[in-house]
């Protein structure tokens, strides 16, 4: 067992069998160049959804939407950067999703010749 | 490509290695935006949301509270050198843009991540600003003065903008400056730049609230003064 405890956590959720009930329809990320990252996205009703963080803090765990039936959303922010590995888990029975920020993820503008590219 | 505030500019493709160039006509100096894609993770629809700033830096000024800051992309080194009007350097700051917590977001500020070397100026109108990026982008400021007087009775703030320098229709705006606090813009034009900002029927100015006015130079640097009605003695 390794002794990071994100680490142990992540390999336990990644031990359990599907059911194909709690899929998550959609996860969405707003990425800051700074790395600030907030995430949000939509499930099944009711069901809670933990993401596994490659940087501390290791896990957040969404809220409901009130206003959006199905829709989740993390209270607090995490920094991730382009090439990080995170894993998202719905609860028992349930495989992970596993994201991988492309990298590089880069966007840049100038005004001077309006353009834009990353 | 999206606009702040989620106007979709336009849609694009990715060449083979992932990259994209595209045109935004009429971006703004200091216009900000983002990019979105939408990748799929087996049943999950993963959507990234990338924002992007003109590299052309914003610079914005409190000569009230004596800060100097701005929003831009993370990594770059940025010199700031405030002069007085004849020229004379009254004080430098420098540092590396990233994370201003207090924002979320990428930029700098003289109060964080781009602090004075030394102690912190008196910033006065008439002072110039200048700021450097390390990929060679410059920005220039010259402060006009923002005069005012906060009627906490009628609830208004009214003055002038003051710079021989202004030209044209000077667009600028009134806050008050607490959580949630409202805001009114105003269109100030010469040759006296006049402004009148009026909160009357629907919000009560309080003693002790900082009330901001701030004019936005056609480049889109801003400039702020803060008037504070006083508190009563007790």
């Amino acid at each position: 067992m390794p002794d990071n405890p994100g680490e142990r956590m992540r390999q336990e959720a990644m031990s359990v069998q599907p059911t194909g009930v709690n899929e998550i329809n959609r996860f969405e990320f707003w990425m800051d160049s700074s790395g600030w990252t907030s995430m949000w996205g939509e499930i099944t009703v009711g069901v809670t959804v933990t993401v596994w963080l490659p940087h501390e803090p290791y896990s957040m765990t969404s809220s409901a939407d009130p206003k959006c039936p199905g829709c989740f959303g993390f209270p607090s922010y995490a920094l991730l950067y382009p090439g990080d590995v995170l894993s998202v888990t719905t609860g028992e029975g349930e495989l992970p999703v596993t994201i991988h920020i492309p990298d590089p993820l880069e966007a840049h503008a100038d005004s001077l010749t309006g353009e834009v590219w990353g | 490509m999206y606009k702040s505030g989620g106007w979709l500019i336009t849609t694009t493709t990715t060449d083979g290695e992932g990259n994209f160039t595209t045109t935004w006509l009429g971006m703004s100096h200091g216009e900000q935006g983002y990019i979105r894609f939408v990748d799929q993770v087996d049943s999950t629809s993963v959507i990234f949301h990338r924002p992007f700033i003109d590299l052309e830096p914003q610079i914005n000024i409190n000569y009230t509270h004596e800060w100097i800051e701005g929003n831009y992309e993370a990594g770059h080194t940025l010199w700031i050198t405030l002069t007085n009007a004849t020229g004379d350097i009254k004080a430098t700051a420098s540092g590396v843009t990233g994370l201003i917590d207090r924002w979320g977001s990428a930029g700098w500020s003289t109060n964080a991540n781009v602090p004075w070397n030394g102690n912190p100026p008196n910033i006065q109108p008439g002072d110039y600003v200048y700021g450097r990026v390390d990929n060679g982008r410059t920005g220039e400021v010259h402060i006009a003065e923002i005069n005012g007087y906060l009627d906490v009775d009628a609830d208004t703030v009214s003055g002038n903008l003051i710079g021989d320098w202004l030209t044209g229709t000077v667009n600028g705006s009134c806050g008050i400056w607490i959580n949630n606090g409202p805001g009114t813009g105003f269109s100030a034009e010469p040759p006296d730049f006049p402004y009148f900002c009026d909160f009357g029927g629907w919000f009560d100015i309080q003693p002790g609230m900082d009330v901001g006015v701030d004019y936005r130079e056609p480049d889109n640097d801003q400039v702020y003064n803060v008037f504070r009605p006083a508190a009563p003695h007790l």
